[in-house]
Order: structure tokens, then C-alpha cells, then sequence
């Protein structure tokens, strides 16, 4: 018997690995270049660089809050078949990734010396870090860019070349880094190295997005729409982009603690957790920016099954990996940090206590992040900000500094565990409280209630003889929930009918499933069907069929149930959403047609 | 699906009850191929037909264009369900229904 949920299941699936295999290849430069320059440069370069990756946060912060917020928008408008929309957040997205990052580049290199003295480099750390630094500033705007192809390939459901573009880059980024350090480049060379990755990735990404999206066009806002619409990518992108912001400031105030109560030896071994941290992103975030689009959609479908199932799914899935990805942490610590260039046995313990700390709190990290990614989703903005704020910054630095104010161990890497703890609480009690203020949501996923009085949900086996099975079972449905004998008739026939297009048009194999899903608020109906297999857009099919063919010819089609279909309901529609065939069909109620 | 028929001369009439719809038309038309040689006079009763698709419909029309060529063909009985389809689709300008 197939589960409901099998479609969003291979949906996700289908997102899931393009994502964090692209986020892994930006994240594995981080790393690389950190253990690189470490054997390289010697482990006093990773202070250096550990403090110039609050600009490489501060860009990525730009990046997250632009696409991610223009792309979760898009995502919305796209559920909702509004592709005007959805091209006009993609156009803004890839103005304001280009130009926010410049302008404020240009101020920041101006003021470097001051600002790296501020973020607490020595003199020591000056000579080693400044021209990596001016470069990573310069550049910065190639760190920005590269979440727009990322976040709108994913919505396009051509996630795939994501990562090509971006893994290879974490790729490129290593043998570039590795030669220009071999011909002792230095610093520097790990900056150029990393920059030129970036540049080809970003190229790469924006050639595939732009030859890859037939789903709809970029399309240029109007400038009275500016406003409104940069309001709502802060909104949409405010817990992606403060979830940047929030590690930016976090790893400064960390480091400024650890420097003060364990030196030198503790920035290090920090900065060696911090890299940890950085690779593990692209899975710790990388399960809930994989189903984010997914909810978004649904959200605008007005689906709160769909919208659980995915949400379930999502964290079972990360789950597991983080548990097995915290045992290998835990298990290789010692070789990892020995990778890094430390060296001296307390420094060595000391360090791999911090990183088996670290890997532990991806289990409760990578679970938070998809509850975030859900509450921004659908459009939850403030809940999943605070939550953000709380469990990328606030917890973790105050844990920290209490920790450390007791115990001057390594022990206070505990922090990043019961901080991700703690905001489990913070989102439960903000979700009574949001609940207080609109008794429309229930729950702690602060669903609609006014979604479906009843809800059918299927899977039908994209054959005939399914489409007949399935709508034998929606007869069922109707007469179990007291539906009109009108509807009773109706809402199954217009469900055989488009099951059995979409099954001579889309299926070549006999085990290929088409999702069914029936919401019904009083008589009003909305009706979603999604199906793999070639891309069919029966709506235009059927159009061009009855102006092609005789009025008698026509009625002997099989495009003829289109026109039973057509007559029945007040609205069909047909999408390509993450690479599925979609339709959409509202009917009953007082929109009905005659 | 359960068909009927009964022949009283050239007249035949078939019975209809349940569904007719993509699964059980191949079925009627598979019966009419061979039932509608020498007939003049052709009636489906569907009192007790639940439910008519697209598939339904093309197999009527077809029977009904070849009852044009050799005689008549009459419907009977129809609910207000599938009277309702054939008159959003324009079959009740097609067929010949009687209540």
C-alpha cells in the first residue's frame, strides 16, 4: 500500500541531495582553506582567518536574506500560479545581491585597519591576515551572489545544477588554494584560491538558472512596488540572513571570550570547532533549506497535511544523518584536529573535547533549523527570527561566558548543545503566546484552522484502471462526509477524467504514482493532482485539441473529458513546480460553474 | 457494470446500472459491435445508472451515430446527475432523452 505522503517524500529526496551537496561544496572551501592554510601557514594563520570569517558571515548573511527571503516569496507566489510575481522577486534578488555587497564593501575597505583591531586582531594576526582580508572584502559580493542561482535552481526544480556548479567549487577551490599555496603565496594565495572558485561557480549557476527556467520569466518590478517588495524579502529571508548575522556576531564575541580566558591555544582549538561548525552547515542547514520550498508551496496550496508530512519527513531524515554524522565526529576527532596543524597533547585533548561537543549539538542544530525554515515558510517570520537569534547567538554566547566564568575548559563547548536545547522551550512558549493573539492557529506548527473542514489524500497508480479505483474511493469520501449528491457525482468524475489523462500522458512505466489531494471548506472544493513523468500540460493539450478538431471529431477524443472537466468546475490549472506536472482545480460552492 | 438486454423484434433495449466510465465503456462497446446488426429501434434504460464519464459518452455517441444510419435510438430514464452531464456537455442536443 503506498503512504500518502510518498510524493513529498520523493520530492524532498529530490531537493535533499542537490542541496547539501551544493551548500557542502561552499562549506568544504571553508574548511579546506582553513586546514590548508593550517599545515601550510602554521596554526597561527587560523586566529587570523578565524577573525576575518565575520565578513565571510557578514556576506552570506546579505546572500541568505536576499535570495533565500526573494526565493521563499517566489516559492508562495508559485503555489499560489503567480508567476509574475515570482519573476519579479527573481529579478530584484539578483540586483540586490550585486549591489548591496559592493556598497558595502567599499566602506569596509576604507576602514580595515580599524575594523580588524576592533574584531580583536593583534598586531601578529595583522601581518598574517590583511591582504587575505582586503581580498575576502573586495570580493565579498561573489559570496552574496552565490545564494541567488543556489536558492532559485532548488525553486525551479533544477537543484541538480546547484551542485554541479557549487560542488565543483568546493572542489576548484581546494586545488587552487593547495597550488597558489605550493608557490607560497601565502595568505593571500588562500584568498585568490577561493575567490576564483566563487567566480566560476556564480557563472556557472546563473548559465544554468537562466537556460533552465521555463516556469516563468525574470520579470523588472515597477518602482512603486520596490518598497513593498523589500520588505518582504527581509521578512521571508530575516531568519536565513539573521542566522548569518547572528554566527558573524557570535564568533566574535566567542572569540574575544576564549581569548580571554583560555589565549591563544583556546582561539585555536576554537577555530578549529568553528570550521567543524562551518562544514557541517551545509547538512545542519542543508535538511531544512531542502524543504522549505516545499513547504512554501504547499503553504500557498492551503495543504496543512502536506505541510506536516513534509515537516515530518524532514526531520526523520536529518535526524538519522546527524546521529551517524556526530558518531564519526566523535569517533575521528583525534585525526581531525591533528589535521589542523595542532599539535602537543593537552592541546590536542583539549580540542577534540570541543569538537565532540560540537558534533553533538548538530543533532539538536540540524532539527531547530527545520523547525525555523518551517515557521519562515510559511510566513511566520518573527517566530523563526527570534528563534534564529536565540540559538545562533544569544544562548550560545551567554552559556559560553557563564561557562567560562566557572570553568576554564574547553567543557564550555557544552554551550552549543543546551542552547539548541533551550530554544525548543522559547519556541514552545512563543507559540502559546502567538496563539493568544490569534486563536485562528492552533498548535505548535501554529497551523490555520480555517483550512479544510475535510481533507482526501491518495495516491493513485497512474494507470486507468487506478484513475477509476481512486475515484470509486472519492465517491466513498463524499457520501462518508455528507457532501451535496451533486458534488457526490461531480468530484468524482472530474477526478477520473484527469487521472486518466495524465496517465496516457505522462506514464510510459505502470508503477509511476500521481498524488491526489482534495480539500473541502463547506461545498467548496480545491482539487491538487502532481505527477512525475514528461512534462504534460493537459490545459493546453486540451485547448489546442478542440480548436484543431471537428465539433464531432472533438467529441470522440479523449480530449473530450477535458471538456466534461471544463464545464464542471470554475477553475483548472496547470503548473510545472519542482519538476512535476501539477494541476490545480477549484470547484463548487458559489463560484461554481452550471 | 451490470448490462441488459432485451430484443423484441428490431427493438433492443439495453440496461444500464452502475458506472460507465473509463473501465466499464469498453465493455458496452464491446456488447454493441455485435448486439446493433438488424436493429432499427435502440433504447438504453439508465433509472439506475449512477454515474456517466467522457468514456461513457463517446460510446453513446458512437452507438447513436450508427442508430442515425440504420433506425433510432432513444435514452430513458436518466437521473437529475446525469441528466445534468448531458446537458453540460451539449449531449442533450445529440441524444434523443426521454424522462
Amino acid at each position: 500500500m503506498q503512504t500518502e505522503d510518498i510524493f513529498i517524500r520523493r520530492t524532498y529526496r529530490k531537493f535533499l541531495t542537490p542541496t547539501i551537496m551544493a551548500l557542502l561544496g561552499t562549506t568544504f572551501s571553508s574548511f579546506g582553506n582553513t586546514l590548508l592554510a593550517g599545515n601550510f601557514l602554521g596554526k597561527e594563520v587560523l586566529a587570523a582567518m578565524n577573525i576575518l570569517s565575520s565578513f565571510t558571515f557578514l556576506y552570506a548573511m546579505l546572500g541568505c536574506l536576499i535570495s533565500a527571503g526573494a526565493a521563499t516569496r517566489s516559492s508562495i507566489a508559485i503555489g499560489r500560479q503567480d508567476y509574475e510575481t515570482a519573476g519579479k522577486y527573481e529579478r530584484f534578488s539578483l540586483v540586490l545581491s550585486l549591489v548591496i555587497p559592493i556598497a558595502i564593501s567599499i566602506p569596509c575597505l576604507i576602514f580595515f585597519d580599524g575594523l580588524f583591531a576592533m574584531l580583536g586582531g593583534n598586531a601578529d594576526a595583522y601581518r598574517i591576515g590583511a591582504d587575505y582580508g582586503r581580498l575576502v572584502i573586495a570580493f565579498g559580493f561573489l559570496n552574496t551572489f552565490m545564494y541567488f542561482p543556489f536558492n532559485f535552481l532548488r525553486l525551479i526544480g533544477k537543484g541538480r545544477y546547484g551542485m554541479y556548479s557549487f560542488g565543483a567549487m568546493g572542489i576548484l577551490d581546494v586545488v587552487l588554494v593547495y597550488t597558489f599555496l605550493r608557490l607560497d603565496m601565502g595568505a593571500t594565495g588562500v584568498a585568490l584560491g577561493y575567490i576564483i572558485s566563487m567566480l566560476v561557480a556564480n557563472a556557472a549557476g546563473l548559465f544554468f538558472l537562466i537556460r533552465k527556467n521555463n516556469l516563468y520569466k525574470m520579470k523588472r518590478p515597477d518602482n512603486d512596488e520596490l518598497l513593498k517588495m523589500t520588505v518582504s524579502i527581509a521578512a521571508f529571508g530575516g531568519a536565513a540572513g539573521l542566522n548569518n548575522l547572528c554566527k558573524m556576531i557570535r564568533t566574535v564575541m566567542l572569540n574575544l571570550l576564549v581569548s580571554k580566558y583560555l589565549g591563544q591555544s583556546g582561539l585555536q582549538s576554537l577555530a578549529v570547532g568553528c570550521s567543524i561548525i562551518n562544514l557541517a552547515s551545509a547538512s545542519v542547514t542543508g535538511f531544512a533549506q531542502a524543504v522549505s520550498p516545499i513547504i512554501g508551496v504547499l503553504f500557498g496550496e492551503r495543504d496543512r497535511k502536506g505541510q506536516r508530512q513534509a515537516l515530518n519527513i524532514s526531520l526523520f531524515y536529518s535526524t538519522i544523518f546527524h546521529v551517524l554524522l556526530a558518531t564519526l565526529i566523535f569517533v575521528f576527532s583525534t585525526p581531525i584536529v591533528q589535521a589542523f596543524g595542532i599539535s602537543g597533547a593537552d592541546h590536542i585533548a583539549e580540542t577534540v573535547l570541543l569538537v565532540r561537543l560540537v558534533g553533538i549539538s548538530f543533532i539538536p542544530a540540524s532539527m531547530m533549523n527545520i523547525f525555523i525554515y518551517y515557521y519562515t515558510a510559511i510566513g511566520e517570520n518573527r517566530n523563526a527570527m527570534l528563534l534564529t537569534f536565540m540559538h545562533a547567538f544569544v544562548l550560545v554566547v551567554a552559556f559560553t561566558a557563564v561557562h567560562l566564568s566557572f570553568d576554564r575548559s574547553n567543557w564550555y563547548g557544552i554551550a552549543f548543545i543546551t542552547a539548541e536545547l533551550f530554544d525548543f522551550v522559547v519556541m514552545f512558549i512563543y507559540s502559546r503566546i502567538r496563539i493568544k493573539t490569534d486563536p485562528n492557529l492552533q498548535g505548535i506548527l501554529l497551523e490555520h484552522k480555517d483550512y479544510a473542514e475535510k481533507f482526501f489524500s491518495t495516491v493513485s497508480d497512474g494507470t486507468e484502471d487506478g484513475a477509476v479505483e481512486t475515484s470509486g474511493r472519492v465517491v466513498a469520501f463524499c457520501e462518508d462526509n455528507g457532501v451535496s449528491p451533486a458534488l457526490c457525482m461531480k468530484l468524482p468524475l472530474v477526478v477520473e477524467e484527469l487521472l486518466v489523462v495524465l496517465a496516457r500522458h505522462c506514464f510510459e512505466k505502470k508503477d509511476s504514482k500521481i498524488d491526489l489531494r482534495i480539500s473541502l471548506v463547506r461545498e467548496e472544493v480545491l482539487i491538487r493532482m502532481r505527477c512525475e513523468g514528461a512534462t504534460f500540460n493537459p490545459v493546453e493539450w486540451y485547448i489546442r485539441q478542440k480548436s484543431t478538431l471537428s465539433p464531432e471529431d472533438f467529441m470522440m477524443d479523449e480530449s473530450f473529458g477535458m471538456n466534461v472537466v471544463e464545464k464542471l468546475v470554475h477553475d483548472v490549472k496547470y503548473t510545472s513546480t519542482f519538476g512535476v506536472n501539477n494541476l490545480i482545480v477549484t470547484m463548487g460552492g458559489k463560484t461554481a460553474k452550471k | 457494470m451490470n448490462i441488459t438486454q432485451s430484443k423484441e423484434g428490431t427493438k433492443l433495449t439495453i440496461g444500464l446500472e452502475g458506472r460507465l466510465d473509463t473501465t466499464t465503456a469498453p465493455q458496452l462497446e464491446t456488447e454493441l459491435k455485435s448486439a446493433l446488426d438488424g436493429v432499427t429501434e435502440l433504447v438504453f434504460e439508465i433509472k439506475d445508472l449512477a454515474y456517466i464519464s467522457s468514456a461513457g459518452l463517446r460510446v453513446l455517441l458512437s452507438a447513436q451515430k450508427v442508430m442515425n444510419k440504420q433506425g433510432s435510438m432513444v435514452i430513458r430514464g436518466a437521473s437529475e446527475e446525469v441528466m445534468e452531464i448531458f446537458d453540460v456537455t451539449g449531449f442533450v442536443d445529440i441524444l434523443t432523452i426521454e424522462s
